[in-house]
């Protein structure tokens, strides 16, 4: 199977996903999104990022890649494409880590979650999916390995938020409050087999759930249904990643950075026995800039593109990746790329030909994850 | 009577001000823009050129102009706007105006924009 197959051979129709008509309906304010018909928001976008930081916001994301790699040489193939190691998390834990290619250059981030050592479940970022599965089959050489798209097959839904532990303990089985954060267990929610982690890209607590597609507008709109649940789309979702310093693929970093340069280093996992993709290249400190967090005092917002300058001198040292208005701080946050030689300088960030003062700041802008 | 621009401002003449308009975006714009999170205002006096950049407004997603309809100078601001551009969003051709344009030439203001109905039939059609 290939994950093409979800588009309709010589269609430029946006692919849809289970939640089309819920979207539709609503009305959400839809938009193509890598290919995909997707809402960037149901109700407004300051008004479901307070509910996901003072609530649970859902998320539907399952435009993402989801592939099962299993067989006895999972590990050792999925170690040789990796940063980090697969053998150093335990059965029911996830990995968060990165493909780079031979000269060390990001190919993708993505989550691993780790069944048992020789069964994985791997997600990837939508408009990567058939670049990674390609990149994958190519490196299983003369390995046992099955590999299977399951994008398709497979809804996922996202309950962010501080009422999210609450919201899904009423309709499933699992005891969630034993789920450790990065962890996951299988069990029903409303009666659907799901794979429940403790996963998430808002810096909130909450759960990403993995469930047939097949059940998934069901069980979306039961939740939707519930009041402590807003229904959000893209648009949160990016200020709410902001908010938590995190990175997007394509916009943050790609494949001309290194891990290093991305400040993801942290991901390169120490003293791991087997050689990996990229090795050589992903940590050196030779490369000329640094991936920094830069806070401003009004509201003006910093957005991707916009020069990153020396306030003194005028001089550009480096370039906004992603920025905006950070509701939850009340003012603008930025993140990009600044030289190597200017990160003790005084930074301003160039909006519409003005000079406005910024301070680096170390990431993350806001965090209130609370799950051990 | 409001007027209306192909560029989604709307202005309405000051009764008894020769000239000076109240000026906005219309509810269209806003909705387009979505959430409004800053206004750019531009200084008291301040004059401008036809078609020229007055303000500019911040969504979270977007940035947008308010154009010139005519030649004029700015005689005051939506100060309200620093504190609450929420406004912009949620009452943009009232509450949410934006500034207040003496036009160079008063007789400027009477043909610079199309009617209400006229406005619609344009959005109509763009659908």
């Amino acid at each position: 199977m290939n994950p093409n197959d979800h588009r309709p051979e010589g269609s430029a129709e946006p692919m849809k996903t289970f939640c089309h008509s819920f979207d539709e309906a609503y009305p959400a304010k839809i938009v193509d999104f890598h290919g995909w018909a997707l809402p960037i928001q149901y109700d407004g976008i300051l008004a479901e990022h307070a509910w996901t930081r003072s609530k649970c916001g859902m998320f539907n994301v399952s435009h993402m890649g989801r592939f099962r790699i299993s067989g006895p040489h999972s590990a050792d193939f999925l170690d040789e494409l990796i940063t980090g190691s697969v053998r150093k998390v335990a059965n029911g834990q996830a990995l968060y880590t990165l493909l780079c290619d031979p000269s060390g250059g990001i190919l993708d981030d993505i989550i691993i979650y780790k069944h048992r050592s020789d069964d994985y479940f791997v997600v990837v970022n939508a408009a990567m999916r058939d670049a990674d599965w390609a990149w994958m089959q190519e490196h299983i050489a003369d390995r046992s390995i099955a590999m299977i798209d399951q994008s398709g097959a497979l809804a996922q839904i996202a309950l962010q938020g501080p009422l999210a532990e609450a919201v899904l303990q009423d309709y499933t089985d699992v005891e969630l409050e034993g789920l450790r954060y990065f962890h996951h267990t299988h069990g029903t929610v409303l009666g659907a087999e799901t794979l429940i982690a403790a996963t998430g890209y808002t810096g909130e607590d909450g759960f990403e759930l993995y469930l047939p597609t097949a059940d998934a507008l069901a069980v979306w709109s039961r939740l939707a249904a519930d009041e402590r649940v807003q229904p959000c789309g893209l648009g949160a979702r990016d200020v709410l990643r902001m908010e938590a310093g995190l990175r997007l693929y394509g916009q943050d970093m790609d494949r001309t950075r290194t891990p290093l340069e991305a400040g993801l280093s942290w991901t390169v996992a120490k003293d791991k026995a087997q050689p990996f993709i990229g090795q050589a290249h992903v940590l050196p400190t030779d490369r000329p800039e640094r991936f920094v967090g830069l806070t401003l005092e009004g509201r003006q917002a910093p957005r991707t593109g916009y020069p990153i300058l020396d306030r003194n001198t005028g001089a550009v040292i480096g370039q906004v990746t992603s920025g905006g208005y950070a509701p939850s701080l009340s003012h603008s946050i930025a993140m990009g790329y600044v030289q190597k030689q200017a990160l003790d300088a005084e930074w301003a960030v160039s909006i519409r030909g003005k000079a406005l003062a910024a301070e680096r700041t170390k990431l993350p802008f806001l965090n209130h994850v609370t799950r051990r | 009577m409001k007027q209306y621009t192909e560029s989604h401002e709307w202005f309405e003449a000051i009764d008894g001000n020769p000239g000076l308009v109240k000026i906005g975006i219309s509810a269209h714009a806003a909705k387009e823009l979505g959430d409004v999170v800053f206004v750019d205002l531009p200084e008291v006096n301040r004059t401008f050129a036809k078609a020229e950049s007055m303000a500019v407004i911040e969504s979270v997603k977007a940035v947008g102009d308010l154009w010139a309809p005519f030649a004029g100078t700015v005689t005051q601001v939506n100060e309200q706007l620093n504190d609450e551009p929420t406004l912009v969003t949620s009452s943009p051709e009232d509450e949410g105006w934006i500034l207040l344009l003496q036009a160079e030439q008063p007789e400027d203001v009477d043909n610079a924009g199309m009617t209400p109905d006229a406005y619609q039939a344009l959005l109509a059609k763009k659908g």
